[in-house]
């Protein structure tokens, strides 16, 4: 099973559920604002979405990686909007019954959100200033 | 006499080049590719044969071979400005060396210019100076809008027509004239009254839109396809002795719906109310000179902002929006 | 002619200046031309930034001809994550 969502707001991070009794493995991926956003100084990231198309792909996207690898669950959820350094803006979990599966899911995933997803980030510079980031990785 | 970086690159050969600068200048500025005398002090020597004088911009040389009365002695148009960008970028921008000398043009403003599309909405009485003061400006290139035809009453306040050109279309009439001030422009000549069906087309392209009809309607048209397109619209508005100019919809900033929530009733234009062509014709250049400033990038400048002029009491208020 | 809605995002809409553009072309006007207009209408501020195009929220691989009422939205490299 899949779901992902786009959501403004603090991530509440999908519970961690001991009555999962086949999936050996539970991995969870927090992505989180630094402090420098390519070389830059920042106080926060604001995170932009394309409404719509964002949560269409981010669904396709992990609806891909069940396909792909036999994986049990994939659960996802990305924050737009400010987001402050050190707050997380990207959250998945996914379930597999081995770690293998897993651990490549969620890099196949991860990778190619940052591909594909139309979703873009707005640097908060110290000074205030709002500029679209050149992070292109 | 004065001669210009492209004849004076088909001509080299002809000359003795004398660079008048300081040594400052000619580090700084150095021109490659000619080989010059450099001389920079007190008045220029008795040399046989014709000379080209250089200086920065070319001004100064211009009145040294005027003062001195010299003899077979050009100035160099635009001077090393205008050489250094021909030999950079093959383009001879020395007739504009009047306006790339002030350090908001410059060369790279000017080519803004060149590279810019203005359309004109209405071309009578505000109409005719703001495309005049742009042609020769040098803006690249003009969309002139308006389906009429020239009329005896209009030439008092629309200088680009005659008295031969009546019952000719004023944009094709417009267009012989405006050739003759800026033979390198594209002016394109549309005989139609703007309208619902056709005024995007006419606009969505250009840079900048300049108002200058003289109904409610029309204006507000502007405005919404000006927001669609994000153009922004230079509104001009006249009655009798006093005038309006605002620079509208820039990225989102106020329309002329939010000028004019209640736009005012009953006719606005010169016809029914009178006026002296000057007034039409100082507005008109208000609003070529703030399409220059949007264009470049000067400040300050209207955005945001309505400008009253009084022609009778000579008085300008400006208010934000 | 038929009317175009662009969606402008990131790079694009810094460079626009502005969040939506309703346009009208000539009907047969394709994905490309559209994308030659907003390039020229950025001024130079786009250039070398590579855009995927987005039809009606969709990527699509190819040039293709626009349709009246059609939502076009020229995707900078994205960043999410």
């Amino acid at each position: 099973m899949v779901k992902a969502e786009i959501i403004n707001g603090p991530i509440n991070f999908f519970p961690s559920e001991d009555n999962r009794q086949q999936d050996g493995a539970e991995l969870v991926f927090n992505g989180r604002v630094r402090a420098t956003e390519h070389g830059e100084n920042i106080t926060a990231l604001e995170y932009e979405q394309y409404e719509g198309m964002a949560e269409a792909e981010l669904t396709q996207l992990a609806e891909e990686a069940e396909k792909k690898f036999p994986i049990h669950d994939l659960f996802c959820k990305h924050r737009i909007g400010k987001v402050e350094v050190g707050e997380t803006s990207l959250h998945v979990s996914i379930w597999s019954k081995h770690r293998r599966e897993g651990l490549d899911a969620m890099d196949f995933f991860i990778t190619e959100l940052k591909k594909r997803v139309p979703i873009w980030k707005w640097a908060i510079l110290e000074d205030g200033s709002r500029i679209p980031s050149k992070c292109d990785h | 006499m004065i001669i210009t970086p492209k004849e004076l690159h088909d001509r080299k050969g002809e000359f003795t080049i004398v660079d008048v600068r300081s040594e400052k200048q000619i580090n700084e500025f150095p021109m490659d590719d000619l080989e010059t005398i450099i001389f920079n002090g007190g008045s220029i020597p008795n040399m046989k044969g014709s000379k080209v004088l250089v200086c920065q911009f070319g001004i100064v040389t211009e009145g040294m071979i005027l003062e001195n009365k010299l003899d077979d002695t050009f100035s160099l148009l635009g001077g090393a400005q205008a050489w250094i960008e021909f030999q950079s970028k093959n383009e001879d921008l020395s007739r504009w060396s009047r306006q790339t000398i002030l350090p908001e043009v410059g060369m790279d403003g000017q080519k803004k210019l060149l590279n810019a599309t203005v359309a004109i909405v209405g071309m009578g009485g505000l109409g005719c100076p703001a495309a005049q003061s742009l042609i020769a400006a040098g803006v690249g290139k003009l969309i002139l809008i308006d389906g009429d035809i020239v009329e005896l009453s209009n030439l008092h306040r629309q200088p680009l027509y005659g008295v031969n050109d009546l019952n000719r279309l004023k944009v094709e009439v417009a267009k012989e004239r405006l050739e003759q001030l800026n033979n390198k422009a594209v002016i394109v000549p549309i005989d139609k009254y703007f309208n619902e069906e056709n005024g995007m087309s006419f606009i969505q392209d250009a840079n900048v839109i300049i108002d200058a009809t003289d109904n409610i309607q029309a204006r507000q048209l502007i405005d919404r396809f000006s927001k669609d397109a994000n153009v922004p619209m230079i509104y001009g508005g006249l009655f009798r002795y006093e005038g309006q100019v605002a620079v509208l919809n820039v990225n989102g900033s106020p329309g002329y719906c939010e000028l004019f929530p209640e736009p005012p009733s009953g006719g606005d234009s010169c016809a029914d109310a009178g006026v002296l062509g000057m007034v039409p014709g100082i507005l008109g250049n208000i609003q070529a000179l703030e399409a220059v400033k949007l264009i470049i990038g000067i400040t300050p400048n209207l955005v945001g902002k309505l400008l009253f002029y009084d022609g009778m009491n000579h008085i300008t208020q400006t208010i934000e929006l | 002619m038929i009317k175009i809605k662009v969606k402008c995002f990131s790079q694009v809409k810094y460079a626009l200046g502005i969040d939506n553009l309703n346009l009208e072309f000539e009907s047969g006007t394709s994905t490309s031309q559209l994308e030659k207009f907003i390039r020229r209408k950025a001024n130079g501020e786009l250039d070398g930034i590579p855009l995927r195009i987005a039809l009606n929220q969709k990527y699509i691989p190819d040039e293709t001809e626009l349709q009246d009422g059609d939502e076009v939205a020229f995707i900078p490299p994205v960043q999410g994550g």
